[in-house]
């Protein structure tokens, strides 16, 4: 074998398994089950299915829901957050627009809380929605796509309990593969 | 005989951890027959594609195993209780005839169970995925809470309830 062909090879061992194999094995257990913590603990990997969020979101993006997000402080207006239905495996994507106490109606597609206007700079798609008065309790936060150029029939949104928000979207947008 | 051999030593650790993996996985608990029978359901669902009424009815009389005669699903306020296996099953065929590629899954399947009776609670989400007229896949999930009761040997569901996650006034 040639000095040049085993040159070559001594550095592709070297990148592939590094200077010492045992120590190469033990940081990829411990890189992998970091990783593997993380994503199911701290930061949930999650893929877009569904029209309810666009222009920012459509189906097939990915993106990740910050569980550490509310740890130390509240949902604020505007967030984008998850929302849990049994578990997290599966959950609603969508941005709060009334806090706990306040009150949401929607006139002409215009969103009001405690009979004001809200400003919502983020909206693109827009028709004219109706809903009624709905008064948020202590603990209830009011969520709704972006998408409101869809017929009111279709999307799903409301009152929910704070305990079912499992954190807010992170990395806003990786673009589908 | 002293052995010296470290591989030896923990190829043997981790032949005992894998067979003692194998003998308590195959103890299967009740939660894990429930889970199971949940996840029978979604396929048994997901698998019907069969066209043509007389065909499409049969497949469907299968499902009559996974539910009490009684049996009720309550899906929201706004529409009446189905009461009734048969009831229910109809009302299947005629989904399944106007979206024969549905498939359904069950995820995030939280079982109670007291070891003492026949009843088992279950929460779950229930995740249903179709092909609409333009190729493009439709996805909804909700989540249930469902009772169950073992009847001749299978856990069957008794009673079917959808979870409002978001609630209007």
């Amino acid at each position: 074998m040639s000095t040049s062909v085993r040159r070559i090879k001594g550095c592709l061992k070297k990148v592939c398994i590094g200077s010492n194999w045992r120590h190469t094995v033990v940081r990829a257990v411990v890189l992998s089950a970091l990783a593997y913590g993380v994503c199911t603990t701290i930061f949930l990997p999650v893929r877009i299915q569904g029209d309810s969020m666009l222009p920012l979101y459509e189906t097939g993006d990915y993106g990740f829901i910050n569980t550490l997000a509310y740890r130390w402080s509240n949902p604020r207006r505007f967030d984008i957050v998850g929302i849990r239905m049994a578990g997290n495996s599966v959950m609603y994507l969508k941005r709060i627009i009334g806090l706990p106490g306040e009150t949401v109606e929607i006139h002409d597609g215009t969103v009001h809380v405690n009979g004001k206007a809200l400003s919502e700079p983020h909206l693109q798609f827009k028709s004219d929605w109706e809903l009624g008065k709905q008064s948020l309790s202590g603990d209830q936060y009011f969520v709704i796509g972006d998408n409101r150029g869809m017929s009111i029939h279709y999307h799903t949104f409301g009152k929910v309990k704070r305990h079912r928000i499992v954190g807010r979207a992170w990395l806003l947008k990786i673009p589908s593969l | 005989m002293a052995v010296k051999n470290p591989v030896t030593i923990a190829a043997a650790i981790v032949g005992i951890v894998v067979v003692g993996w194998f003998v308590y996985s195959s103890q299967q608990s009740e939660e894990d027959r429930i889970r199971q029978r949940l996840y029978d359901l979604a396929e048994y669902v997901s698998t019907t594609k069969q066209t043509g009424d007389s065909a499409r009815l049969i497949h469907i009389a299968g499902l009559r195993k996974f539910f009490t005669e009684g049996v009720t699903v309550q899906v929201n306020e706004d529409i009446p209780k189905i009461t009734g296996r048969d009831n229910l099953l109809q009302m299947a065929h005629i989904a399944l005839q106007h979206e024969p590629g549905l498939t359904v899954a069950f995820t995030d399947i939280s079982v109670t169970h007291n070891d003492n009776t026949q009843q088992a609670r279950v929460n779950t989400t229930v995740v249903v995925t179709g092909v609409q007229s333009d190729k493009a896949r439709s996805i909804d999930a909700q989540e249930l809470e469902m009772a169950l009761v073992k009847a001749e040997g299978e856990w069957r569901m008794e009673t079917v309830q959808f979870v409002k996650v978001m609630e209007l006034q």
